[in-house]
């Protein structure tokens, strides 16, 4: 899995642990807020399905065959011949445009619903009705019968082709090729992936990250756009990076509810909050620090941290008798770096 | 209600587009207008779903079925839709919750109503099930009743209590393989010893030539494998009891001949194994590398042979298994392919799903620790702990099943090792009565070599790799909307 090279820097040691979570989206703020510093989070739940122990064994691999060198017990860089080997391999493998779509989109029920939606049309093209339907939730099945309901009398043919050629003239035509041979439809059987990678002499994996990032930029395509498919795509779209419970507890935030009102409101402990509002800080633009940094705390952060924001310790509070909690002390890690994103 | 044949065959061609029924379906649905119950032993095949479904049309009252594959209904319920069948669903525990709750709430709204047997569990479906007029209550694969059967499923001893609720309505029980002991079985359990009547058809397939290939170890498996698929005529199906085997021998056959190659088990995603099912339907694919979930449902008439890359656990399901070939009538081959130490793995799979005294001590012993935790072993003793049976009368159960799996597993050998006619010993095993006499045709006797040329099985015509459609994308598109 020389692809996972990609997640390493020369300079900056990173911590397996932290790259797996985050390409399998296990949401901790401590993953988040590392995933972050390692500027891999547009990576988030790009690859749901990542097993630890697969992974782990490929870490090592990388390890013995020194592409991986362990810098302090900080965690790994890249060598040299790690820089080639990334370099390598993205010559020569389908690299995802946008990563960063995987979980703007409910992936799973998109790509359900757009293998049922080329069905159908096509079916209906050629005015057929009777046909197996493609392995597909019921949930999927359910989006596209309503969808189907209101829209059955346009002319979806043709309109859903004009659609697939505008999105699909701006990629390379061989990625295009690949991806149309995934659908199913009138008397048309798709390729599997593995298929379509011997054909093509790729990996099974390129042909899966291909059809991931290609439908999402798909979704993202119709749902900027102005086409009968924009309704299908709008459910599934989401608004918020957040999970459930910070998007809740961000919402009364924003609300201007002090903090003490929010746990009693939400029944949440007092870290459980400041936990919403850490994950709030990392995803939400513009998010405003200075409610709950103070001008004195903002001041002493900038007298006693300065450098490298991934080497400050909270300890250095402690050590100073600083009573400042830890989750103030992060949000300011936070807000540093994300001041040192848009400067780069 | 009597029908007469030539109205049957007009009702057959109105629901279903068949002009005629396959051997066995008229009795059983003769039998079943008569309002009699019955047992219907029918190799798989002939069409024993469409002997309810035609009942369901007729009567115009709801059909019950129970059946114990998920998959399985879910390939029953696609069919009934194709064939314009609206009100059919499958009631499951993968359907999402609401979805379910909506169902049994509105269990009368449909047709045809595919039940797992879990499912029977709940109150509120048995309640439901009472208060409807039904036209049939069907017990598929029936032999999952049998506690000597290879598939036996606990739930299953519940339907005779459940057809007693229901007010016995008349009941189809369905199975393709059943030995006398099986059959008795069925009537005990289900029917409550009534008198019911009995349609059996035999499980010979006389099209399909049944041969045994020896070989001495795995490299010359592979050989021998990759040889005969390379000569025999297509399409073709690899049984093997591991998903890992059949991805790798799938990658074989794909590397050494120039055939189209597919795997298909239950570790693919539900979208590979469509797609592999649609190709192979639609003959885009040569060969399928399959496990046993491969086949139940699958309706491909012109399937050339079926090879075994494992040992089959019993001679039911290798019946089952090879009866997918040649449902066209047509000459068909089915192969076993086998090698002394198979056996070996083979008793291995058995230990595997039958927990040993130790393990069964242990867990009754932590019980309440370990429920949940110990997969399907720890099911399966769960059931029996519930029926209150002691530690001792729980390893006696076991220790009997396993001796039954090592007896289906020697019957095995006795096929693949018999110096008579192969054909001659199936019947046998079956209970079927008339002999066999062997001939050319028949089956490859032990020692002889198998010659595919006199049997017509050789692939004549070049084969030419797939002249596959331009994959070119708008070429794709225009096809895709008929532009
Ligand atoms: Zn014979």
């Amino acid at each position: 899995m020389d692809e996972l090279l990609r997640f390493f820097s020369k300079t900056q040691p990173r911590r397996p642990a932290v790259v797996r979570q985050v390409l399998s989206n296990k949401r901790t703020v401590s993953n988040l807020f590392w995933g972050l510093r390692y500027r891999i989070l547009d990576w988030l739940a790009v690859w749901p399905q990542l097993e630890k122990a697969k992974f782990d064994d490929s870490i090592t691999e990388m390890i013995e065959k020194k592409y991986l060198v362990e810098i302090n017990g900080e965690g790994f860089c890249l060598t040299e011949l790690g820089v080639k080997s990334r370099d390598v391999f993205l010559k020569n493998h389908y690299n995802i445009k946008s990563p960063y779509l995987f979980c703007r989109f409910k992936m799973q029920l998109w790509q359900d619903i757009l293998r049922l939606l080329m069905q159908v049309v096509s079916e209906a093209s050629y005015e057929n009705n009777h046909y197996y339907v493609v392995a597909s939730s019921f949930q999927a099945r359910t989006s596209i019968k309503i969808w189907y309901q209101k829209y059955y009398e346009h002319d979806l043919g043709p309109l859903l082709a004009e659609q697939l050629f505008l999105f699909l003239g701006n990629e390379k035509a061989q990625d295009a090729d690949a991806f149309m041979q995934l659908f199913s439809g009138h008397e048309l059987v798709a390729k599997t992936a593995e298929q379509i990678a011997v054909n093509s002499g790729c990996s099974t994996r390129d042909i899966e990250f291909l059809w991931n990032d290609l439908s999402a930029r798909f979704a993202e395509f119709l749902s900027e756009g102005a086409s009968v498919f924009k309704n299908l795509v709008m459910p599934i779209k989401r608004t918020s990076l957040l999970s459930k419970s910070a998007e809740e507890t961000y919402r009364l935030y924003k609300n201007g509810m002090p903090l003490s009102k929010i746990e009693a409101e939400r029944r949440l402990k007092g870290s459980t909050i400041a936990e919403h509002l850490l994950e709030a800080a990392i995803f939400v633009p513009n998010f405003n620090f200075q409610r709950l940094i103070s001008v004195e705390e903002a001041r002493l952060f900038k007298k006693l941290f300065k450098g490298d924001i991934d080497k400050w310790r909270y300890e250095e509070l402690q050590k100073n008798n600083f009573k400042i909690s830890f989750a103030k002390f992060r949000l300011y890690q936070i807000e540093q770096s994300k001041l040192e994103i848009a400067e780069e | 209600m009597t029908i007469s044949d030539k109205k049957l065959e007009e009702l057959l061609q109105k629901h279903f587009g068949f002009s005629e029924f396959r051997s066995g379906q008229k009795d059983v649905i003769h039998s079943l207008l008569e309002r009699k119950s019955t047992l219907a032993i029918l190799p798989t095949g002939t069409g024993k779903s469409l002997c309810y479904q035609l009942i369901g049309k007729i009567c115009k009252k709801p059909v019950v079925i129970i059946s114990p594959l998920i998959s399985l209904m879910q390939d029953q319920v696609e069919q009934l839709r194709f064939a314009g069948e609206k009100r059919v669903v499958a009631l499951t525990s993968v359907l999402p919750f609401e979805r379910k709750k909506y169902v049994i709430e509105h269990l009368e709204h449909f047709n045809f109503i595919y039940l797992a047997p879990e499912m029977l569990n709940k109150k509120e479906v048995v309640e439901k099930l009472m208060g409807l007029d039904l036209a049939l209550l069907v017990v598929d694969e029936a032999h999952c009743i049998s506690k000597w059967g290879p598939d036996f499923r606990p739930d299953y001893l519940g339907l005779g209590d459940l057809r007693k609720k229901l007010n016995s309505p008349t009941t189809l029980a369905l199975t393709a393989t059943a030995t006398k002991k099986v059959e008795e079985d069925i009537i005990r359990i289900l029917f409550d010893r009534q008198k019911i009547k009995t349609i059996r058809h035999s499980v010979d397939r006389p099209n399909i030539f049944l041969a045994v290939e020896n070989v001495e170890n795995q490299k010359e498996k592979n050989q021998k494998l990759v040889q005969l698929v390379e000569r025999l005529k297509t399409p073709g199906l690899i049984y093997f009891s591991s998903k890992k085997k059949a991805d790798e021998i799938a990658d074989l056959l794909r590397q050494k001949s120039k055939l189209n190659v597919s795997s298909y088990h239950a570790g693919r995603t539900a979208i590979d194994r469509y797609t592999v099912q649609q190709q192979f339907m639609r003959g885009e694919l040569d060969v399928i590398c399959a496990t046993s979930a491969f086949g139940m449902g699958v309706n491909k008439k012109n399937i050339r042979y079926v090879i075994h890359y494992h040992l089959p656990a019993d001679l039911e399901s290798y019946l089952q298994e090879i009866g997918r070939a040649g449902r066209d009538g047509k000459q068909s081959i089915a192969i076993l392919l086998y090698q002394a130490s198979d056996v070996i793995l083979q008793r291995q799979l058995i230990n595997m799903t039958l927990p040993e005294d130790e393990m069964i001590q242990y867990y009754m012993d932590n019980m309440q620790r370990l429920k949940g935790h110990a997969g399907e072993q720890g099911e399966l003793l769960d059931y029996y702990c519930k029926q209150g049976l002691s530690s001792r009368q729980v390893k006696e159960l076991f220790s009997r099943r396993r001796d039954e799996k090592s007896k289906n597993l020697n019957e095995i050998l006795a096929y693949i090792n018999t110096a008579e006619c192969r054909r001659e010993y199936i019947k046998r095993y079956f209970g079927e009565e008339g002999s066999q006499i062997h001939s050319g045709l028949c089956c490859q006797l032990m020692g002889e070599k198998l010659d595919l040329a006199k049997l017509g099985m050789e692939e004549t015509e070049e084969v030419t790799a797939e002249s596959s459609i331009s994959s070119n994308y708008q070429k794709t598109i225009r096809k895709l909307f008929n532009l």
